[in-house]
């Protein structure tokens, strides 16, 4: 056998050991309600902040710094709480048309481990918002 | 209708240039082309003299888009879209050319300057290789030109133009801007002069690293297509090994400068940004990344070819791939396909045909270009020994590809979700998905970057390598297991196999930086010219030690102690709790240190906040105070955009940033005084301790209390006794001012505790006591150290210089050979 014979070998195991472990790193994205029936798996959701009904954002810094909840609505109309547990709401987590969460779902709460806003951008918006005072 | 007070000819100029510099780059790509497939030397030299010309149209067009637009940006022409969507007037000077390529358009008339500038060396120094290299870089350029040209095809948005005007963008609408219309629903002929200021430059971008890294970024970017277009000449014209020495300094130049130009990014991520570090394998870092990858991987194969002829075809192939994944990096991080998986804000702007049309135009025929000519790539049929440089040179890059193929494998899974319909989402730990991989590969390239130079070609004696490896292996393993045991790295959070992958790494690493220290002594003999190879692995061997050592020992210093915990669940490591909140005045303990909220600060030329945060050792009467600063309530932004600071050390860096602060609408006092009735030496409680009325007396030790000679003043002194052991005194007042009775209430703010003596009567005295939050100033932070940060600083900047150098040392080598054969 040439040595370039196994030199393809190593990199095909490598390559297949590779995929392997990816692929069984990989999460999936999910609705409220298919989370809900799958309590503990780390997954991603996609929803939006959920304030009807005087739902509000929960934090107090004095209180505990880390200690974050709100509620969250999906395209589907599921709803569920969230908590999250590192820190403060995320920049312009109000003004957000879009949540990326992930984390677990739990009987009480989605435990979030991560929030990726998606704010309406300036440059989408077509109708701009003119600074007309006096500076 | 005439608008009061807008100038339209920049615009017009910009616009027109755009064009030019469309058409000029086709001409030039054409010219160039005939030029290329002529036979006839004086139809050669025709068309090559218009390509020319056409191309320095080119130059002259895209230099004065730049111009101008640099020009309707700096002097503030908000009827402009760009001007006002990108700047302001509170923006500083430096910050105008941050304006400039925050948009996409303005990033692409960089990229483009970069090509101009490129082409025009390109076309003084490359005399043989002109033809066919400028027809990939002219068609590049006219590719890049669509980009900013703005017209609609076939009801297709062909391109961005950075010259259209507001009012023609729909951007001023009635109800968003009513003060500039008239009442008849049409703009007001003086609409301009009610636009008083432009949108600015996102606060995060504030930043004079934003003014050098897109520059940098951009040349690294743009060199690329020099060794790309290289290849693809020696295809074309079947001159399969003609291209390699002139392409090869400028692969290495632009190895060295793309490298240079993501880790700036790396170290602003670090500086000035809250992600608590300076890598997060974000799609955009690994965009720019992988591109370097191959382009490191054509580079060592085109030296393997160089000496024994061995190679080739993979060299052809890694050339070309690194530019073609620029393209596809420009795809994934321009197309918005990636909006759900990456922090940085992306955004569509309605060209992913033109943008997915640009790859493919580059990837269709390259590929098939090369494919085509692969029989005909000379190949040398015997196998190189396992003894041999050039087989461990071939072995590196294919493992450093490999890895380059999982990165982008992995970045592009929002792709794959398209193509196939799939929902994947990424891992749940990211960082650790990519670094269990790539750890064992940074491991194997390590040590061969280590023995790879103490290898011969061809072969190499088993005496004479051993005889010249031993010393730098032992030294290398001594400092490695000096790290190992005394640098105290037990990293633990992803179990034993990681943390022994931390250790073998730190070894690789070290004798990767000793041995080719060593090398540049013993193997090239102190010859610094030559040395460049030897002091870009050293470099490579030191950021990889940085990386290893600041990573697995980065220490969360604002670990919170108090507050709710709530439990992830058994298997999950996720110790969130590293918001700390300090209260103002109040020495907070914060591991070795004490750590003080004194105060914040602002300046009327610069809308961010400063918070004093002072550091002071446990053990010694050092101290150092921080100040990280903050965009609060910008623009009406409700959340507060930090930026961290640090205080570096040789070895370590103390790194802060804010994270919250109250929020003065949400905490409205509520709490009420709640009236006591006592006598001196009585004890009143509330929720945090006690307090005790010591006395009463008609002398005041408070400062800045507006009395009348006139008036009466009584003084209630109290002592507050709080649960943590801490003891306050206070000293409410009563000011009798004629018929009027003023009680002076005194503020205890670390207890939010407020004490008014409201009242006297013959058997005590009224003490309103209010418990409050709202009194409170503090600040949320959160506090890391990084051991070793500047090891990889100091790497990356040897690499650079080592890319640099080798690349001056192959023009030299290069010019040399030219004058021999004159």
């Amino acid at each position: 056998m040439k040595t370039s014979h196994i030199l393809i070998l190593v990199v095909i195991a490598i390559a297949i050991g590779i995929l392997i472990s990816t692929m069984s790193d990989l999460s999936t994205y999910d609705t409220i309600e298919s989370a809900k029936g799958k309590p503990g798996k780390f997954l991603h959701l996609i929803a939006k902040l959920d304030t009807s009904n005087g739902k509000e954002i929960e934090y107090d810094a004095m209180k505990n710094p880390n200690y974050l909840s709100f509620h969250i609505i999906d395209s589907l109309g599921g709803s569920t709480r969230v908590v999250y547990m590192k820190g403060k709401p995320p920049t312009d987590m109000e003004r957000s048309e879009r949540m990326v969460l992930k984390g677990k779902m739990t009987d009480s709460a989605f435990l979030c481990d991560d929030i990726l806003i998606k704010c309406p951008s300036k440059y989408i918006d077509d109708k701009a918002k003119i600074s007309s005072n006096t500076k | 209708m005439p608008f009061i007070g807008e100038q339209l000819l920049p615009g017009q100029i910009g616009t027109f240039l755009a064009v030019l510099s469309l058409v000029s780059s086709l001409l030039a790509t054409i010219a160039y082309f005939k030029a290329t497939q002529s036979a006839i030397i004086t139809e050669q030299q025709n068309w090559k003299r218009i390509a020319r010309a056409a191309y320095l149209a080119e130059i002259v067009s895209v230099i004065g888009i730049f111009a101008t637009l640099y020009i309707i940006i700096s002097s503030h022409q908000f009827e402009y879209k760009y001007a006002w969507q990108h700047s302001n007037y509170e923006l500083p000077m430096q910050y105008i050319l941050a304006c400039f390529w925050e948009g996409q358009e303005g990033s692409f008339l960089l990229w483009s300057f970069w090509h101009c500038i490129l082409g025009g060396i390109i076309i003084l120094r490359e005399k043989q290789w002109e033809a066919p290299v400028m027809t990939t870089i002219s068609f590049a350029q006219f590719a890049l030109a669509t980009m900013v040209i703005g017209i609609y095809f076939f009801n297709l948005k062909v391109g961005s133009n950075p010259f259209v005007l507001m009012r023609n963008e729909g951007m001023l609408s009635p109800e968003q801007f009513p003060i500039g219309f008239n009442p008849d629903g049409s703009l007001r002929s003086d609409y301009l002069s009610f636009i008083r200021d432009g949108n600015g430059l996102n606060p995060l971008l504030q930043n004079y690293w934003m003014t050098i890294h897109p520059p940098v970024l951009f040349l690294g970017f743009g060199s690329t297509i020099v060794p790309f277009a290289f290849a693809i000449a020696g295809l074309w014209k079947k001159d399969f090994s003609g291209w390699i020495l002139p392409a090869r300094p400028w692969a290495l130049f632009s190895a060295g400068i793309l490298g240079l130009g993501i880790m700036m990014g790396a170290a602003w991520a670090y500086e000035s940004l809250t992600f608590g570090g300076y890598w997060a394998w974000d799609p955009v870092e690994n965009a720019s990344l992988v591109p370097w990858l191959v382009a490191i991987c054509g580079i060592h194969t085109l030296i393997a070819y160089k000496h024994t002829g061995h190679s080739l075809r993979a060299a052809f192939l890694f050339f070309i791939l690194q530019f073609l994944l620029i393209i596809y990096s420009t795809f994934l991080t321009r197309s918005g396909i990636l909006g759900d998986t990456s922090v940085h804000a992306f955004t569509d702007l309605g060209m992913n045909a033109q943008l997915l049309l640009f790859l493919l135009v580059f990837v269709v025929p390259s590929l098939l270009l090369f494919g085509l000519r692969y029989k005909q790539i000379p190949t040398v049929i015997k196998e190189e020994t396992i003894s041999s440089r050039e087989f461990w040179l071939f072995v590196g890059s294919l493992l450093f590809f490999i890895s380059a193929l999982f990165i982008i494998g992995k970045t592009s899974l929002p792709v794959f979700n398209k193509i196939f319909g799939t929902k994947y989402a990424p891992a749940q730990d990211i960082e650790y998905s990519y670094n269990k991989v790539l750890i064992l590969f940074s491991f194997v390239i390590a040590i061969l970057t280590a023995i790879g130079q103490y290898l011969k070609y061809k072969q190499t004696g088993r005496n004479i390598f051993l005889k010249s490896i031993w010393l730098p292996t032992i030294i290398a393993l001594s400092i490695a297991t000096a790290i190992s045991i005394f640098g105290n790295i037990n990293y633990n959070k992803y179990g034993i196999g990681f943390l022994i992958a931390i250790h073998m790494g730190i070894f690789a690493a070290v004798f990767s930086a000793i041995a080719n220290a060593m090398y540049i002594v013993t193997g090239i003999k102190g010859k610094m010219i030559k040395a460049g190879a030897s002091i870009a692995h050293f470099g490579f061997g030191l950021t990889l030690l940085g990386i290893l050592i600041s990573s697995s020992k980065k220490e969360v210093l604002s670990w919170n102690t108090s507050g709710i915990m709530v439990n992830f669940g058994e298997e999950s490591k996720e110790n969130s709790a590293e918001n700390l909140t300090l209260v103002k005045g109040v020495a907070t303990d914060m591991g070795k240190y004490m750590v003080t909220y004194l105060g914040d600060s602002t300046h009327p030329s610069d809308p961010k906040q400063y918070f004093k945060i002072h550091f002071q050792y446990k053990n010694s009467t050092d101290g150092f105070t921080l100040y990280p600063d903050a965009f609060v309530n910008y623009k009406g932004n409700e959340q507060l955009m930090a930026n961290p600071d640090s205080k570096h050390y040789i070895h370590k860096d103390v790194f802060t940033y804010i994270t919250s602060l109250p929020n003065p609408a949400k905490n409205k006092d509520t709490a009420t005084f709640k009236e006591h009735k006592i006598k001196p030496g009585d004890t009143i409680f509330y929720s945090q301790g006690f307090l005790v009325l010591e006395g009463l007396g008609r002398q005041i030790s408070r400062k800045n209390i507006p009395t009348k000679a006139t008036d009466s003043v009584f003084a209630a002194n109290i002592t507050v006794y709080a649960k943590d052991s801490s003891k306050y005194s206070a000293e409410p007042l009563l000011i009798l001012s004629g018929n009027a009775v003023q009680p002076v209430a005194d503020t205890i703010i670390s207890q939010s505790l407020v004490l008014a003596f409201t009242g006297a009567e013959a058997d005590g005295i009224k003490l309103g006591v209010k418990e409050s939050n709202s009194i409170l100033q503090y600040v949320t932070l959160k506090a890391y150290q990084f051991p070793a940060i500047n090891l990889l600083w100091l790497g990356i900047l040897l690499m650079t210089i080592g890319f640099l150098l080798a690349s001056l040392n192959h023009i030299l080598k290069n010019r040399r050979s030219a004058m021999k054969i004159v």
